[in-house]
């Protein structure tokens, strides 16, 4: 997968690990298709810099959030500025959602 | 798809021994952004001034604009904390809102394992609550 860091492989081996292989394959086409990039996150962060803000904290299905920053244009930039610095950490947050997801998904198949 | 992920299973395989233990979604947090977060509520809860105008961090108005859809949001939290929610009101309408969205958002980064504060009422199954219930699939 782009853009794929250490921490996303332990949080993916922590989660997949107790699945046999077939269903590991599932879980990650499952994951794959929800995965967000972290560069994408970026740009989207960024276009809050020339006016649209919050489409990176939809995007990641953070309505409320969403909402507020779109109307406040990024708390004053200052939000905006803030997950310039952590869009890593925002991806991250969301993958590891999205991999519980697919995990779940995968053990609802099974039976 | 085949071949890569293939070779990202047999990854994991060889990671197996050196990971932690998998209980990452139930242990609580302290995640950077929820910090900033806390620390400006409470901040603007305790100890900010909310009487005399202070140096704006705004950066519109350090460029000379004037207008600013996102100015006065600081105060009219600070208000809200403060239970003059009239007053919050009239600074910034968002105000209330955004206490109740950050407040969720340190919550929800701080006990990953907790989707939702609903979802004790979900698992209930009262009815406008169960609406986004997971049901199993059935096979």
């Amino acid at each position: 997968m782009p853009n794929m860091d250490g921490t996303e492989r332990i949080f993916l081996h922590n989660v997949l690990g107790e699945l046999n292989e077939d269903e590991q394959i599932t879980a990650l086409q499952i994951y794959r298709a929800k995965r967000k990039d972290p560069q994408m996150i970026l740009l989207l962060t960024l276009l809050g810099l020339i006016g649209a803000a919050g489409i990176h904290r939809f995007i990641i299905g953070q309505i409320g959030m969403g909402i507020l920053y779109f109307f406040t244009a990024g708390i004053c930039f200052i939000g905006t500025i803030m997950d310039l610095i952590n869009y890593r950490q925002i991806a991250l947050e969301s993958n590891k959602q999205s991999a519980a997801e697919a995990a779940a998904t995968v053990k609802i198949m099974r039976r | 798809m085949g071949m890569s992920n293939w070779s990202e299973t047999s990854l994991y395989r060889r990671l197996a021994s050196a990971a932690p233990s998998p209980g990452i979604f139930r242990t609580p947090q302290l995640h950077r952004e929820a910090l900033m977060w806390g620390c400006a509520l409470v901040w603007l809860g305790l100890f900010a001034n909310l009487e005399q105008p202070g140096r704006s961090l705004c950066l519109l108005h350090a460029l000379g604009l004037d207008f600013c859809p996102g100015c006065g949001l600081g105060r009219s939290i600070g208000l809200a904390l403060r239970g003059q929610f009239a007053a919050s009101w009239a600074r910034h309408p968002l105000g209330l809102f955004a206490l109740a969205v950050l407040v969720s958002r340190i919550f929800s980064l701080t006990f990953p394992g907790m989707r939702s504060w609903i979802q004790p009422l979900r698992n209930l199954r009262l009815s406008p609550f169960s609406l986004r219930l997971r049901r199993p699939v059935a096979r």
